[in-house]
């Protein structure tokens, strides 16, 4: 419960902060690449050096220790890296990441409200077709 | 509301200086600045994508660390599992189903996505900018959702939790991390090659 308590003040926060400067985890990189503007990209970085920074000092802090991470064996990470491809190359085409997809469906972009039905029955899928589709493949 | 609320406004009052759009959106002013007054459009922003960025990292690091969103490690922040383990939750408990979860949302989901949604309809709708937009492509909109969830879930992760596992000291999420920005460098070329076509 406390879990899902927090995840709920920091989702809205996080939103509010998201509609204010437009983030996009996505848009950064495609906004360098196209026209050399790092404003988001900046934000990217910052989220990045930030949490490197802040996983040592919440362990500090005392905060229960982490499992230790499990060695990945060379099928997860090819898995990890073609999925993080296409999670980037369709992110792209539209239009943004997953979570500037749900601002720009709170602000009353109907294309994007289309992407979050697509994106929960997405997970359906994956659970119904696509998981046990690869373990077929892969086993 | 003047261009002067528009960082360095000023300095582009110069004349002779062709039309010119600043890249957060505030001015568009003509080259003729003795004739026309500046436009602005929207408010010029405060918060940052830096300051965004900031933030989402102390926040997704405190939720994993002190309020229990874990296990997995570096579950603090991800639209794409966080939306699975609601999606997925709710089916369970209302129709007996057996879909996967994460063991931080066993008994009850977490609910970032929800959070995400109301936080930014609550920051559209204090600042005037909600109205609905007319879909442009809905169909391929839905597709890429389903897409973009199914890639996510095969890497364990959205572009968000990607990039906080690599934080976190993790060789396959890094790995991830890169696959992702050579996919959107790859998708960014493929846009510009099809629209210069």
């Amino acid at each position: 419960m406390t879990a899902a308590v927090a995840t709920l003040v920091i989702g809205g926060i996080l939103g509010y902060l998201a509609q204010r400067s437009r983030m996009c985890f996505v848009g950064g990189i495609r906004d360098f690449v196209l026209i050399r503007d790092t404003y988001l990209l900046r934000g990217l970085a910052a989220f990045g050096l930030t949490a490197w920074v802040a996983f040592p000092l919440a362990a500090v802090a005392g905060a229960p220790a982490a499992a230790p991470l499990d060695a990945a064996d060379a099928l997860t990470i090819v898995l990890t890296v073609v999925g993080g491809f296409g999670v980037g190359y369709v992110s792209v085409l539209a239009n943004g990441c997953p979570m500037r997809q749900h601002v720009l469906a709170a602000q009353g972009v109907k294309s994007s409200l289309a992407y979050l039905a697509g994106f929960f029955g997405g997970a359906v899928l994956f659970h119904m077709v696509t998981a046990p589709l690869l373990f077929r493949i892969l086993e | 509301m003047g261009a002067a609320q528009c960082k360095g406004a000023g300095r582009r009052r110069s004349a002779s200086r062709p039309l010119r759009k600043d890249s957060r959106n505030c001015v568009i002013q003509m080259a003729d600045t003795t004739t026309v007054e500046p436009v602005t459009i929207g408010r010029p922003l405060r918060v940052t994508a830096m300051h965004t960025g900031v933030a989402a990292a102390v926040l997704a690091v405190a939720a994993g660390a002190f309020f229990e969103v874990r296990p997995p490690e570096a579950y603090g922040l991800c639209m794409a599992c966080h939306g699975r383990d609601l999606v997925n939750w709710t089916l369970n408990a209302g129709l007996g189903t057996h879909l996967a979860v994460a063991p931080a949302s066993l008994v009850f989901p977490v609910l970032t996505t929800i959070g995400v949604f109301g936080g930014a309809l609550l920051a559209a709708v204090l600042r005037r900018e909600f109205r609905w937009w007319m879909p442009e492509r809905p169909v391929p909109s839905f597709a890429y959702g389903a897409i973009v969830m199914n890639c996510a879930l095969i890497a364990g992760g959205c572009s968000i939790r990607l990039l906080l596992r690599s934080a976190a000291g993790e060789t396959a999420g890094l790995m991830g991390f890169a696959g992702m920005v050579a996919g959107v460098v790859a998708g960014t070329y493929w846009l510009r090659w099809s629209a210069s076509r």
